[in-house]
């Protein structure tokens, strides 16, 4: 397990600068021959109450449909994968699995499965065993909890005691999306202490009580991995030459309560973007005024979609449905999806026909600048 | 087929939705007509549900990010039970029919059996899935596999006749059909193919050559200046990681740090690689007749 703890030997990674499309991005690919001390650099926390020592970005295995890019995460130092029984139908297990080849015995493996009868998730668990081409994992979490009851749920607790004493598991946890406070609270109270883990969601605009239940969960030892730690931000032109994302993410490991964040991730530039904060994890004053425009940014922007302000249109512009256009483009960053539903919005309510007049500006519930914002789409999918 | 119809993805769609079933504010309304019952005892629970982009989180929480991409109108969903068994059946209408094969691909299993409905339907013994038009559907039961087998399948049957389109794959596959090519291993993908930002959208695919498997990747651009800026990314990329190419009158022959050897070559508007290969030779026997069917198929447009 050396490498889980981070002695050993890494490549080092270039920074290098590519052209994709239209945009710039930067990508860093592995070198071999990287020097000692830039392993030593990784930061590595214990996750809760376990004995495992996890660098503090781990992978979020969802959208990676390639075993060299988690292999190159692994590379950067990553030590620990995230995936579920449900993940495109067992292929995200199975993708895990291939990416594992060599490195099992230097990355933890996290994966889920649903409540159900006792045999539905023993056969859960038996399936991600054999895509994960492994004989146990490290943690198995029961996978989006609701309420109190779900987390103390007697059948889910019985088998992972089964699969512990067959040695097909190391440790439990649970996975909350919603009523996340509740949840966690059930894990707080339980006085059988029986999870280890919580993996919860958690970034710079989470309301006050999931800060405040998280430290009452680390104080139980509980070990905490972040999830949506970038809620999904949007992007707008003007932070183009900076990452609010590494920023998001520094945020949420500022926080020592957390053992580590697994963000999601789309490519090898995410990986490299993403790894790259286990090197410099410290928010700086400078990133937190970036974190705190960028906050400011969102909630200018974040139109709600109520449709009040559709009718103060003189022009007839569908405002509702353009700002939903700009959601897709700046939110989702899906430009595709953006200009296809934009093109859907008939001629006689397209953003075309608008005059910049600001009637609809004032009636805005959330005071947002819609003529502005009409103007962006304009400029967008023109 | 004219390449501009490829890349305008969704664009007949478009027009036929809006041609049929457009509202007043320009939004569409769902394709599908969930069937009342799924036989005797099976009866719906509740009301259908519907889910926008903006909502498919509360359903399939993060999931939902990998349909984003596939370009997801909305998802609906009905339950049914017979009191003690569920069946729960989902429809993703997606962007265009190529979107609704791209998002069925990711969710193909190799250990399932085939089944008739719709396009590539498959099951087992919990659920049952297809894509037809640009509908993806998903079709699952909780409990017991013999008290639901009936139910999977009438709902899969109603289902499947209620989806007014053809039950076929996109046409766009055609660039695909090479003697060697495994149909069952073609994904599409809207982002990112093999992990690699600059190969923005194509397919991925095994093709067996001189008895073994090959994996090639097919990546149609707008035009031939596109497809050279993508392969001269890719030269660029690898140039900067240090890796070992050459990159000759538009084949580009290199060792890559995450695919090994490869060999990719432009046609007209469309790259073509190989990844992961023995020798380079076989990567150009592999390519070579993807490349010119693919070429044929992305054609220019006019
Ligand atoms: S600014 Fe544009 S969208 Fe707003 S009311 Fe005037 S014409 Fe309509
Ligand atoms: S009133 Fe404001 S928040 Fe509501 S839809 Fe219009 S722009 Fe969005």
């Amino acid at each position: 397990m050396k490498h889980r703890d981070g002695k050993f030997d890494r490549r080092a990674f270039l920074k290098i600068t590519t052209v994709g499309g239209a945009a710039a991005m930067t990508l860093a690919i592995p070198r071999k021959g990287m020097a000692e001390d830039a392993a030593k650099s990784l930061e590595f926390r214990t996750l809760g109450r376990t004995e495992m020592k996890v660098a503090i970005v781990g992978i979020g295995a969802l959208k990676i449909t390639e075993p060299a890019i988690f292999q190159a995460a692994f590379e950067r130092g990553v030590n620990y994968v995230d995936t579920a029984r449900g993940y495109l139908n067992g292929n995200s297990e199975k993708v895990v699995g291939q990416a594992l080849k060599g490195y099992r015995d230097k990355v933890y493996v996290a994966t889920k499965f649903k409540l159900g009868t006792k045999e539905h998730m023993l056969g859960q668990f038996e399936e991600s065993l054999r895509c994960l081409e492994t004989d146990y994992v490290d943690v198995i979490q029961v996978h989006n909890l609701k309420s109190k009851g779900e987390a103390m749920d007697p059948v889910a607790k019985e088998v992972i005691t089964q699969l512990k004493k067959e040695g097909k598991v190391r440790y439990a946890g649970v996975t909350t999306h919603s009523n996340e406070v509740e949840v966690a609270q059930a894990l707080i109270d339980d006085p059988d202490n029986f999870y280890d883990v919580l993996l919860i969601k958690y970034n710079f605009q989470s309301p006050p009580e999931i800060k405040q239940v998280i430290q009452k969960a680390a104080e139980k030892n509980i070990g905490i991995v972040a999830m949506k730690t970038q809620n999904g931000g949007y992007q707008g032109k003007e932070w183009a030459d900076v990452s609010p994302h590494q920023a998001a993410l520094k945020w949420v490991l500022q926080d020592k309560n957390v053992a580590l964040a697994v963000p999601g991730m789309n490519d090898l530039a995410e990986v490299m973007e993403d790894t790259a904060v286990m090197r410099a994890p410290l928010l700086t004053s400078e990133e937190k005024r970036l974190l705190e425009r960028y906050g400011a940014y969102l909630e200018a922007r974040s139109c709600r979609l109520c449709g009040e302000c559709n009718s103060t249109c003189p022009n007839g512009v569908d405002i509702q449905e353009v700002n939903r256009c700009l959601m897709y483009a700046e939110g989702y960053r899906d430009i595709h999806l953006a200009k296809q539903t934009f093109r859907e919005i008939p001629a006689a309510f397209s953003v075309e026909r608008c005059t910049s007049c600001q009637r609809c500006s004032a009636k805005c519930v959330r005071g947002l600048d819609i003529a502005a914002r009409m103007r962006r789409a304009q400029e967008l999918f023109a | 087929m004219n390449k501009v119809r490829f890349l305008s993805m969704g664009l007949t769609l478009a027009a036929v939705l809006a041609s049929c079933s457009t509202t007043q504010s320009g939004r569409v309304e769902s394709l599908i007509r969930f069937p009342d019952h799924l036989g005797p005892n099976w009866k719906t629970s509740g009301k259908s549900a519907t889910y926008t982009p903006e909502t498919i989180f509360e359903y399939i929480d993060g999931e939902a990010e990998i349909y984003f991409p596939y370009g997801l109108k909305r998802a609906s969903s009905q339950t049914y039970s017979d009191g003690k068994n569920v069946v729960v059946a989902d429809v993703y209408e997606m962007g265009s029919f190529l979107d609704a094969f791209g998002i069925f691909s990711n969710y193909r299993s190799s250990t399932a059996r085939p089944y008739q409905a719709g396009a590539e339907g498959f099951a087992d013994d919990y659920q049952i899935m297809f894509y037809k038009g640009p509908c993806f559907v998903r079709i699952t039961a909780v409990g017991t596999p013999n008290d639901c087998a009936e139910a999977l399948q009438s709902c899969a049957q109603q289902i499947d006749q209620n989806l007014k389109f053809e039950s076929k794959a996109p046409s766009e596959l055609d660039a695909l059909a090479v003697e060697g090519i495994n149909p069952q291993s073609i994904r599409y993908v809207a982002r990112s193919v093999i992990g690699y930002p600059f190969f923005n959208r194509g397919f991925a695919a095994e093709r067996m050559v001189n008895n073994g498997s090959v994996r090639v990747v097919v990546i149609p651009q707008p035009s031939e200046e596109n497809a050279e800026a993508v392969l001269r990314a890719y030269a660029d990329f690898l140039k900067k990681a240090g890796a070992s190419f050459e990159y000759v009158s538009d084949k580009l022959t290199a060792i890559d740090p995450m695919y090994k050897s490869v060999y990719f070559e432009r046609f007209s508007n469309v790259v073509v690689g190989a990844i992961n290969l023995s020798d380079k030779e076989l990567g150009v026997l592999a390519v070579k007749p993807i490349g010119q069917r693919a070429a044929q198929v992305f054609e220019k447009a006019g």
